[in-house]
């Protein structure tokens, strides 16, 4: 089976691209529908209408990825633990627009594998949007991580919080190949574009 | 800060790449002494299991289970020295300004062909793993030993990089091509 073009494994996984571009749409809509959800819990509670104690949950744990987490035990009324809850719907947004992101442009970069043009002048700048999405999701990880504990501090009547930390270094290891890749791919444009003029 | 060429990321990557081919041959030295330790053990004392801790648990360890752990963990150790190696190589020319270099896409080929090695040979393994369970299963001391705890079945994210790894070799001999065509025109 060859490597580029149609029918190719670059199509292959094109196709699998395109899958997880639909799962993360599905992921997203959930999660929409979950911050929606818990925002009319939340006015329900305040006005009284449902017991506030139903939001109540023994023990929670927020990943933010593999950069960190944040073990809670909610015991008290449920509207307390908002910091928590809405920092953790702001950490699946992230993850998901920012996972959107970078399945569409590899999308692109794979059609073009497809198409049999690995040096297409847009393939270094798809690259760099990559590592550019990959670097905001982990930038934003951080600062989330710190805006919870924050809110925690200030807001969180909570039995008690642990806070784990730490870099994850694979996740910056990706960022400064993907850069590296960047710049193969656009020294591979230059060469098809001089192999084009000279032609 | 440049992304290709000397003092460049490509060089820190390099560098990285330097520091993890010591780290895995200190871990396989340190593999190499624990499997001289279990066969001098296992064969020189004619004793057939030992107890060890393993989280939390208490298990009698059988040797033929050592021996599949060995090969284990050796086959892995191994890979990663060998792709560890060719991805130097890789970076080197990336270092030098050259990354369309002939043999790029040969050292990507070797990285997934090793890597292909690496996820294949679990299998066997997992497999005569499963088998020497259902013949003889380790006796286990306290809360039981969960099989699925330790079976994670295929990693599809590595055949995913193994594709991914496929087209990109593809893609550095075009870049070669183009690189000698422009080359043969000056």
């Amino acid at each position: 089976m060859k490597a580029l073009g149609k029918g190719s494994i670059a199509s292959f996984i094109r196709w699998g691209l395109g899958a997880a571009w639909w799962v993360l749409w599905i992921a997203a809509a959930g999660l929409a529908l979950a911050a929606i959800a818990y925002v009319v819990l939340l006015i329900l509670s305040a006005m009284g209408i449902i017991d506030a104690s139903f939001l109540n949950r023994g023990h929670g744990e927020f990943h933010f990825g593999s950069s960190g987490k944040i073990n809670i035990d909610f015991d008290d009324s449920g509207d307390a633990t908002w910091p928590a809850i809405i920092t953790g719907f702001l950490v699946g947004g992230v993850a998901i627009g920012g996972a959107l992101v970078i399945v569409f442009r590899l999308r692109k970069l794979f059609a073009n594998f497809s198409s049999g043009e690995p040096f297409h002048k847009s393939n270094a700048d798809h690259l760099r949007a990559i590592w550019i999405a990959l670097l905001v999701i982990e930038v934003s990880r951080y600062l989330l991580m710190a805006l919870m504990g924050a809110l925690l501090a200030a807001f969180g009547q909570t039995e008690h919080a642990k806070l784990n930390v730490h870099v994850d270094l694979s996740t910056w290891f990706a960022i400064l190949i993907f850069i590296v890749l960047a710049e193969v791919f656009r020294e591979g444009a230059r060469l098809r574009e001089e192999q084009e003029l000279t032609i | 800060m440049k992304a290709l060429g000397k003092g460049s990321i490509a060089s820190f990557i390099r560098w990285a790449l330097g520091f993890a081919w010591w780290v895995m041959w200190f871990f396989a030295g340190i593999l190499t002494i624990a499997a001289i330790a279990c066969t001098l053990f296992f064969f020189g004392l004619a004793v057939h299991a030992y107890k060890i801790e393993t989280d939390g648990k208490s298990v009698l360890m059988y040797a033929p289970y050592a021996a599949i752990g060995f090969a284990f963990v050796g086959v892995s150790i191994a890979g990663t020295l060998a792709i560890i190696w060719r991805l130097r190589r890789l970076f080197t020319n990336f270092c030098a300004g050259d990354p369309f270099n002939k043999s790029n896409a040969d050292h990507l080929r070797w990285i997934w062909i090793i890597l292909l090695f690496m996820e294949v040979w679990k299998y066997p393994l997992g497999a005569l793993t499963v088998a020497l369970w259902a013949v003889a299963p380790v006796p286990v001391d306290k809360d039981g030993f969960n099989f699925d705890d330790h079976h994670n079945g295929i990693d599809f994210s590595t055949w995913f990089a193994i594709l991914i790894i496929i087209v990109l070799a593809e893609v550095f001999r075009e870049g070669a091509r183009l690189r000698e065509e422009q080359e043969l025109t000056i």
